[in-house]
């Protein structure tokens, strides 16, 4: 029946009638129906933040809050964040031993390398810093030169499980400008878990069971990928890896910096700065056939002005570790992914010239 | 801002629905044009003072119509001329310079929603001409042209059927609200959960067909076929029932046109408003079928043609408005009122055969609307027919995410075309009701995909 026809039917019902004039005017039956709609919500909410559930998907099923909890639970004197080159790449125990011989003090590090972390995950990493009972007294960020012309936005999948009603002011400042909606969706998980976690909810619903293997840190955040491999093998890889970052920088194809990225970079040294934490910025490290797009038709030179520009406006340290001392392109396992050696190599190398000046 | 993002449900919602039926009902009219106003600014200043400027020199040109006994034809003719000049520029200049050696005109930004008010203040000039008393002030015609929920992509409401309920006072009406409620909803899991979803295997095809087998690519074009009505119905949706919890209704402008039996029908439930559109200021002026079977065919393809170029400078929506001309002349031609046809037509079989038939036929047209070049297109189809899958392939995890949603589509065509959801809606108690709306929410939290646009934004 078409709906000209259901129309047509109801006016000749008088029962249907009436009904309706009930309902004209009257704004009671649509305003019970809003207020049940919201309350359905906020009780689903509620239900969702005190679960079990909850707390096993925050730790078994996204980076960002297992690492917090971990971080939460075990702290450190240094805490290390970047995307999955520096999770790999600084090895807990190799800077505390430095460390040790240099200051003759002991300084423990926390891994906070988010696979595919990005800018807005940085600062979102700084904000459990800050928040971490006692602060860390160094801050390093290891910085990928493609994220900043690919991946500016909390909705990532994997990032806004991240984010913490106490980070939502700083999210809104970086975004606002650039981008209203994407300020919106930060209050937005910030105000409601199950909407921040919703792509882990999605994925536990829809494999009836909670993703496996669950989330393990090997050492205080970090995971070894093993020793060196192949330089054949290595090599393969990495050409394949360059290709894909140089097609994110490729200014033919329109790559250019985003806006938004700066500023989570500026915001974030902004609130470690105010927490009395020492940033420090750096260039992460990455194998030669990944200089293939250090060129003026890619964004690379544009990514690196931009960093400088910013770390010396916000006074802090930058040193570009693309190429670091020591480092050859067979201590990757890929392209941009340091073997347990190459880790080892360059976590001294850290501590020793990055890290180490700026403790007391 | 756009109509699935958080600033507009905090726009629609925290500001213009509460003011629409707080504020006392003189003031409507005006809280619904500062909306209007200050949603459109959000896409950028130059924008609106475009819109502004064609709205002033319609709203003159409607004055001059009514009030002049003399030269009203002149006056229409440069209305239109001025009207369809200005979306040639922004839209064609660039494309049909193209085709003159030598020739180079830089690309303009097409100003959004131009296509659409365009059409809409065209109607307006000549249905003034033709009688219609058009509206009452500047501000009235501003606010027809503006009004948010139409402005950006349709559906393409006439002034007739705008103004009056504009000039009506209407009372708040729970039913009605409930209703909009529930199409606005209905509009957001269409968009944001079907289509966005369906555009990721869509899109993956569509870039590089020649990595895929015969049965992905069918799949990736059935999977764009149902992503841009999804798309497309979704937004209106969300147009409709914004509009129909403000008090009031905008047209229709899709009824499950995949169901169509044939590619008349299919016209008939596919983009309403712009159908008729070119039906009432295209067609019928062409000459419509008062000419003979030659002149309706050749109107026909003329009409869908220019309808194809309406959607974009480009071969591939010509060839597009083109191939339908032919589908509906060819139909025209082989179909009669003969009893043979009509009993024919009574025939279950015929009835399947002829929705999936139809179905196919739009599909094909599908894959040169969305292509970029014609060469992408031609490939896309000689694949399907070539490319069969080696021994023992098996579908990817990706193509079967991609059936999962193309079997909620039809799901929703089952269910939507018997109107189950709306009648389940209008039947709850109200905190039931309540509850519909806050799982519908849900579903929005875990399977909405991020796309920022609309398909439609772009014609």
């Amino acid at each position: 029946m078409t709906e000209p026809e259901i129309d047509k039917e109801r006016e000749q019902d008088p029962e249907d009638d009436a009904d309706d004039d009930d309902a004209v005017g009257n704004p009671d039956a649509f305003l019970v129906s809003i207020i049940a709609c919201i309350a359905a919500l906020v009780a689903a909410e509620v239900f969702f933040r005190g679960s079990l559930l909850d707390q096993k998907l925050k730790k078994d099923s996204n980076y960002i809050t297992a690492k917090a909890l971990d971080y939460d639970t075990l702290g450190g004197d240094i805490v290390v964040t970047g995307d999955s080159r520096m999770f790999h790449a600084v090895i807990p125990r190799v800077m505390q031993q430095v460390l040790q011989e240099k200051k003759g003090q002991t300084y423990t590090t926390y891994n906070f390398g988010i696979p595919s972390g990005t800018t807005p995950t940085f600062l979102m990493v700084a904000s459990e810093a800050v928040h971490h009972k006692p602060r860390p007294k160094v801050f390093i960020i290891g910085l990928n030169p493609a994220s900043f012309s690919c991946c500016d936005t909390v909705s990532a999948v994997g990032t806004s499980a991240g984010v913490h009603w106490n980070m939502v002011p700083w999210l809104v400042r970086a975004t606002w400008r650039d981008n209203l909606e994407e300020a919106g969706a930060s209050v937005a998980y910030g105000a409601s878990r199950l909407l921040a976690a919703r792509t882990e909810l999605a994925y536990a619903m829809s494999i009836f069971s909670l993703p496996t293997p669950q989330l393990v840190f090997q050492e205080r955040g970090w995971i070894s990928l093993g020793g060196r491999v192949n330089p054949e093998v290595q090599d393969i890889r990495a050409v394949g890896r360059a290709g894909a970052y140089a097609d994110l920088m490729d200014k033919s194809q329109g790559a250019s910096l985003k806006p938004m990225v700066p500023r989570f970079l500026e915001l974030t040294l902004e609130l470690l700065k105010r927490a009395g934490i020492k940033p420090v910025v750096i260039g992460a490290p990455q194998a030669r056939q990944l200089d293939y797009f250090h060129d003026a038709a890619h964004t690379y030179f544009e990514y690196l002005n931009e960093v400088k520009r910013i770390t010396t406006e916000q006074n802090v340290p930058f040193y570009d570790l693309n190429a670091p001392p020591g480092i050859e392109s067979a201590d990757f396992t890929d392209g941009d992914h340091l073997s347990e050696p190459g880790a080892n190599v360059f976590t001294k190398y850290l501590a020793a010239e990055v890290v180490a000046p700026l403790l007391p | 801002m756009g109509f699935t993002g958080y600033a507009f449900v905090l726009f629609y919602f925290g500001l213009v629905l509460p003011a629409r039926w707080l504020l006392p009902a003189r003031f409507t009219s005006w809280v619904l044009l500062v909306a209007s106003v200050v949603f459109y600014l959000t896409w950028g200043w130059k924008l609106a003072a475009l819109l502004a400027v064609l709205t002033a020199f319609t709203y003159g040109a409607g004055v001059l119509l009514r009030t002049r006994q003399t030269g009203r034809k002149g006056i229409l003719a440069g209305a239109i001329v001025v009207l369809l000049g200005t979306l040639a520029t922004f839209k064609y200049a660039a494309f049909f310079a193209s085709f003159i050696p030598g020739a180079h005109v830089e690309q303009l930004p097409l100003p959004l929603g131009i296509s659409f008010y365009v059409f809409e203040m065209v109607s307006y000039v000549v249905d003034v001409y033709r009688g219609d008393p058009g509206a009452r002030s500047l501000p009235e015609f501003a606010l027809y042209v503006s009004y948010f929920p139409h402005l950006i992509a349709g559906p393409i409401v006439r002034a007739s059927e705008l103004l009056p309920q504009l000039r009506e006072r209407r009372r708040f009406d729970s039913q009605r609200a409930a209703e909009g409620m529930f199409i606005m909803l209905t509009g957001f899991v269409k968009k944001m959960v079907l289509a966005d979803n369906l555009a990721i295997y869509a899109d993956a095809v569509f870039k590089a067909p020649g990595t895929f087998n015969s049965v992905e690519l069918v799949a990736g074009v059935a999977a764009y076929t149902a992503q841009i009505f999804c798309d497309f119905s979704g937004y209106t949706d969300i147009a409709r029932g914004g509009s129909q919890m403000l008090g009031f209704d905008l047209p229709e402008n899709f009824d499950y046109p995949y169901l169509s039996r044939s590619i008349t029908e299919f016209w008939r439930r596919w983009h309403m408003t712009l159908s008729r559109w070119l039906r009432d200021y295209l067609y019928i002026p062409l000459g419509g079928n008062r000419g003979g079977s030659f002149a309706t065919y050749r109107n026909l393809f003329l009409t869908m043609t220019l309808g194809g170029l309406w959607h974009g400078a480009r071969i591939t929506f010509v060839i597009w408005g083109a191939y339908h001309g032919i589908l509906l002349a060819l139909h025209k031609l082989f179909t009669g009122a003969t009893p043979q046809w009509k009993r024919a037509r009574e025939n279950v079989l015929y009835k399947i055969v002829a929705t999936l038939g139809t179905l196919v036929l739009v599909m094909i047209g599908w894959v040169f609307f969305r292509a970029q070049t014609f060469g992408d297109a031609t490939a896309v189809l000689r694949r399907i027919l070539v490319a069969w899958p080696a021994a023992g392939w098996k579908p990817g995890k990706p193509l079967e995410l991609a059936g999962s949603y193309l079997f909620a589509v039809c799901l929703l065509h089952a269910a939507g075309a018997s109107r189950l959801g709306l009648r389940t809606n209008q039947a709850l108690p109200a905190a039931a009701r309540g509850l519909f709306w806050a799982t519908m929410v849900m579903v929005l939290y875990w399977f909405a995909s991020t796309s920022p646009t609309f398909i439609y934004f772009y014609f």
